[in-house]
């Protein structure tokens, strides 16, 4: 069930209503509601991962309880490492065996030797990496003592599997989104109106830019043989505009969601493309992610403390690992650690947090030196995604080579709508650009618009937009991941 | 609650309220226009897909129009055709409408409502398209007919510019030329063979629904309609079902005259591909059937046989 279908359009005003009637029965029900809501959710994917689902759950579930009632550090660490190891385990099956076995013997063949290694024929379960991560995350908080195992099950399962952030995140902390569970919430029209704004302006995103995008990144890369460099270039800009919306229109889609659950989420893309550097476009993309990797991996590591080349070997983990997380392919973990390529320099010169502010607070324009930095971080970010689309290393660079050999005398090779869809996103960044300072565009539009009739106007027109522009139905990206 | 949810439903109230008298006005204006009036000194109506387009230069012909259209299954000419018949009341109007082999295949199941065809042909034409179109189209694609149902509210006003009129046809349809011909590397490495059970068993039923629907709309309003089939290639793959295809026009539309100028004597380089004419292809079989016109073939009981008599002389000449 896609966030932008009919099937979603029925499930969720049925899922709403249900859920604030049953707000005065008791949180108990409240939290029954959403726990089957989410495995209807996600056994409309695919029923038989459901079980997997399930199983997750309630080895974490239990594990945690075993942790905490554990006597002696080394009775805790058994039930921790064999949490983990079961968890990362499935994740490494389903995703990475197929990797490792093909990559194994194409390492072998290099040598001579045949090695034939036979294969998983296996579906990839739509969210593993996902709620594999929220498990974890929730285990070694609970070793570490920040957190006690949570003991009401139903509570426990509607952490993992809460059904807008089920499949594509943002990966929630058990700190964080337990303690809503755990208490009743207040329906509030405030809440749910902007939670309501929220999920348009997610929708739009993914529908009216993303997808449409889409269909010109997918044009161009499928094609790239023969087109100049300006259209391949063209064709990493939309990748580049396509992941984000799709992503973070989808994150959009799940915070609004739950904001009308009276649920808050982690917000987890903050104006990424209006960073100033590296570092901070990393601190503002897929931050749920990101700061997964640094709490639960870097850090344990050693962060940035230590010798310079702890701090480089830190680095080059932590984004190749994030690379690697995104799938079981050298392109994604080429990605990663062009990124690290791009993040080292930063960290040695210790200018890593040297933009913790939004860019230009309180102007309309940023600066030239503002501007700059923007743009060679955005070029930099557009140069990287080609690693992240292309289907092999040899596509990647094949592609990469044509943009800078190929002419740039001609126009790209594209069709009238594609100037239109270009339009419409610029017009988009500069909704997002004066929107910056808020967790989304259209945050509170109701303190920024005073008029009623405006505000319901501008809705309509994005309602229309959507309406309009819909193109091809395209999958969530990161639904493969 | 109760307030957000009363504000909710006012909105969305308002907004489906605007959409829809935006559609209902587009729609009216459209309609209002008539852009299927026929020019007083018309008469004939082709109607089809490709084939019909790209062989019909109705330039060449007397009081003809060419109303074609590439990949249009019959639930749209059905369309126009009704449309044609409302806004020309009591006119004495022949349609001649490509039945070709390729009208009863799978394919055009998907040029009814696959998504592309959808949102082409719908949008369109949808200012007149009835329910129980919309029905079909609802049925077996229904994400995509409700969406190009809602983005017609809009696409209305862009078709009153570029539906044309029957002068003028621009979407509505029209000949066009190909100025190319593929068919020395067709014939070196040639399509895969038609297979005969697919062609039975995965034949278009809502097709050969919209073709009877035509025919029962054209009856019932007194408009003469036939059935033309226009030059295929001897190669085109889908002659090696041509038995079937005769037993399955003569049981489901005997009754209705059957102009076939498959044979039409066409050399290779006045075929763009196996299945259509390029340019030059289309110049001598319009200036053929355009002299038949004018030689009274309306007026004859046995329009085959004429067109069989003059196969012998268009072979001669060069």
């Amino acid at each position: 069930m896609l966030f932008n279908s009919l099937s979603f359009a029925l499930f969720f005003p049925v899922v709403f209503a249900l859920y604030w009637m049953l707000n005065e029965k008791g949180l108990r029900m409240q939290n029954m509601l959403l726990l089957l809501a989410s495995f209807f959710f996600y056994g409309s994917w695919d029923y038989r991962f459901m079980f997997l689902l399930l199983f997750s759950i309630g080895l974490d579930y239990y594990s945690g309880i075993r942790i905490h009632e554990a006597v002696g550090r080394r009775h805790k660490l058994i039930w921790l490492w064999t949490s983990i190891g079961i968890n990362l385990g499935f994740l490494a099956i389903f995703k990475y065996y197929n990797f490792f076995a093909q990559s194994t013997a194409d390492l072998l063949s290099l040598f001579g030797m045949r090695a034939d290694i036979a294969l998983l024929d296996i579906i990839l379960p739509v969210g593993i990496s996902f709620y594999t991560f929220h498990g974890v995350s929730y285990i070694i908080d609970i070793y570490n003592d920040r957190i006690v195992p949570e003991r009401n099950f139903v509570n426990y399962a509607v952490f993992v599997s809460f059904f807008p952030l089920l499949v594509a995140g943002p990966i929630e902390r058990a700190t964080h989104l337990l303690p809503q569970l755990q208490r009743k919430r207040e329906f509030s029209s405030e809440a749910a109106t902007d939670g309501l704004r929220r999920l348009l302006w997610g929708l739009f995103k993914k529908v009216v830019i993303a997808d449409n995008c889409a269909d010109y990144a997918n044009q161009i890369f499928n094609n790239p043989a023969g087109q100049n460099g300006v259209t391949l270039f063209m064709g990493a800009l939309f990748f580049t505009f396509q992941i984000y919306c799709d992503f973070s229109g989808y994150s959009d889609i799940a915070l609004g969601t739950a904001k009308m659950l009276g649920i808050d989420l982690l917000q987890n893309f903050n104006y990424p493309y209006f960073s100033r550097d590296i570092a901070e476009f990393w601190r503002r993309w897929h931050i749920s992610l990101s700061s997964w990797f640094r709490d639960y991996l870097y850090i344990p590591l050693g962060g940035s403390r230590g010798s310079r080349w702890k701090k480089i070997r830190n680095t080059f983990i932590i984004f190749i690992v994030s690379g690697f997380w995104h799938g079981a392919n050298w392109t994604f973990i080429a990605w990663g650690a062009l990124n690290a390529c791009y993040f080292i320099p930063l960290l040695l010169a210790e200018k890593n947090r040297n933009n913790l502010d939004t860019v230009a607070r309180g102007r309309y324009l940023p600066n030239f030196r503002e501007a700059a930095s923007m743009l060679l971080t955005f070029l930099l970010t557009v140069l990287a995604w080609v690693f992240f689309r292309a289907a092999t290393m040899h596509d990647a660079f094949t592609y990469l080579g044509g943009v800078f050999t190929r002419s740039w005398s001609h126009p790209p090779d594209l069709d009238g709508k594609a100037a239109v869809i270009l339009t419409l996103t610029g017009l988009f960044f500069l909704v997002e650009w004066i929107g910056r300072e808020h967790p989304f565009a259209l945050h509170r539009l109701d303190h920024r618009v005073r008029s009623q009739a405006l505000r319901w106007s501008i809705y309509a027109s994005i309602i229309t937009m959507i309406i309009l522009l819909t193109g091809k139905e395209q999958q969530f990206i990161y639904f493969q991941f | 609650m109760k307030a957000f949810l009363t504000r909710l439903m006012i909105f969305v109230l308002a907004t489906a309220s605007s959409l829809v008298a935006l559609a209902y006005l587009g729609g009216i204006i459209l309609k209002y226009r008539e852009p299927f009036r026929m020019p007083e000194d018309k008469r004939y109506v082709f109607l089809g897909h490709s084939h019909t387009e790209y062989t019909y230069d109705v330039s060449l012909m007397d009081s003809a129009v060419n109303l074609g259209s590439s990949g249009e299954a019959y639930l749209y000419t059905y369309v126009k055709v009704a449309e044609l018949i409302k806004e020309n009341p009591g006119r004495r109007m022949t349609l001649l409408l490509e039945f070709s082999n390729n009208n009863l295949g799978s394919n055009m199941d998907n040029w009814t409502w696959g998504d592309v065809y959808i949102q082409d042909r719908f949008r369109r034409f949808h200012a007149f398209t009835d329910m129980s179109e919309r029905k079909v189209l609802y049925t077996h694609n229904l994400r995509r007919a409700v969406l190009t149902d809602l983005q017609s509210t809009f696409y209305n006003y862009y078709n009153l510019y570029k539906l044309g009129d029957l002068s003028n046809p621009g979407l509505i349809g029209g000949f066009d030329h190909l100025d190319w011909t593929r068919v020395d590397s067709l014939l070196q490495h040639p399509p895969p063979r038609a297979s005969r059970e697919a062609y039975i068993r995965d034949m278009s039923q809502v097709n050969m629904t919209y073709l009877k629907k035509i025919i029962r709309c054209c009856r019932d309003n007194g408009v003469e309609i036939l059935l033309i089939r226009g030059p295929l290639h001897k190669a085109y793959p889908l002659r090696e079902v041509e038995d079937i295809f005769q037993d399955t026009r003569k049981k489901e539309f005997g009754d209705v005259e059957f102009l076939d100028l498959q044979d039409f004597p066409l050399q290779d380089g006045e075929f763009a591909d196996l299945e259509h004419t390029n340019g030059k292809g289309a110049e001598k079989v319009s200036r053929a059937f355009g002299q038949l016109l004018h030689e009274g073939l309306m007026a004859r009981n046995d329009k085959q046989t004429l067109i069989n008599e003059k196969m012998g002389a268009w072979k001669a000449q060069p």
